[in-house]
């Protein structure tokens, strides 16, 4: 399973790529903005996203809206700084299945994405 | 800005810190000043404010210091060419985190970073600054929330 990581931070990025222990996700792609995430996206159509919300070009609201457009079944895991109840209802409603609040630990990201993925099996079961 | 203002960042750098890099952290007491004469170290993150409030966050620290918390964070070795990129992500993390208090209404920009020692940074009169100096493994950083 291939899986996008969205952030302008290179620290983060890599972090969060060396935090993911999931047997499933076998090939990691990154973009630091959304313009590159959607480009990105369209010739890899990766299975999984974590996408960060503040980012220069275009902002991870947004970019959720164009990723669900072109795949509409992607599992997006936002993970933002932005801790507030509003920010994650707009990503949530533009189609992100996750919220993830930074910083986080190891067994958190993990646990979210494992959420993700258990609950699209249930669905599509 | 009252002290829980304040408080909200101070708490907000402590989890960050808890959190994401581990390590000996000691936070002195938070103090607002008048002064423009704030601190500023070789490395300082800065996040712009507007919405319901206007100003600034900026986070600044020591090269020394940033190297170490790359390598508290999982790098495998201290690269300068990251050095941006930790403390601009720091002062986002810190900054938007405190969104969670303050509301959606607190809008934050993506991160600027200054790299070298300014003699001073200057703020407008009428904006209040809060100062929150804290230590690292030894080394010496300084929050400062300049609100109007």
């Amino acid at each position: 399973m291939k899986m996008l990581i969205v952030d302008d931070s290179t620290v983060m990025q890599r972090k969060i790529q060396r935090s993911i222990t999931l047997e499933q996700v076998t090939d990691f792609l990154t973009a630091s903005n959304g313009m590159e995430a959607v480009e990105i996206f369209k010739q890899e159509l990766p299975e999984l996203v974590t996408m960060d919300l503040t980012m220069p070009e275009m902002d991870g609201v947004e970019c959720v809206k164009h990723l669900v457009g072109i795949k509409p079944d992607v599992l997006i895991l936002v993970i933002s700084s932005l801790s507030d109840k509003a920010t994650t209802i707009q990503a949530m409603k533009n189609g992100a299945k996750g919220f993830l609040t930074k910083p986080f630990d190891d067994e958190q990201i993990n646990a979210a994405l494992e959420e993700l993925l258990e609950e699209a099996q249930s669905d599509a079961s | 800005m009252k002290d829980s203002e304040l408080q909200i960042f101070v708490d907000s750098l402590r989890y960050y810190f808890a959190t994401n890099i581990g390590g000996d952290m000691d936070v002195s007491p938070a103090y607002h000043t008048e002064s423009n004469e704030t601190p500023a170290s070789e490395y300082t993150g800065i996040i712009g404010v507007s919405g319901d409030k206007q100003g600034c966050i900026y986070l600044t620290a020591t090269k020394a210091m940033l190297g170490q918390v790359l390598l508290a964070m999982g790098e495998p070795e201290i690269d300068p060419s990251l050095f941006n990129d930790v403390i601009g992500e720091i002062t986002n993390t810190v900054s938007g985190n405190a969104r969670k208090v303050l509301g959606p209404g607190f809008m934050i920009s993506v991160p600027i970073v200054v790299t070298g020692r300014p003699e001073y940074i200057h703020f407008p009169r009428n904006y209040d600054i809060g100062v929150v100096p804290f230590t690292w493994n030894g080394h010496q950083a300084s929050l400062v929330v300049c609100l109007q």
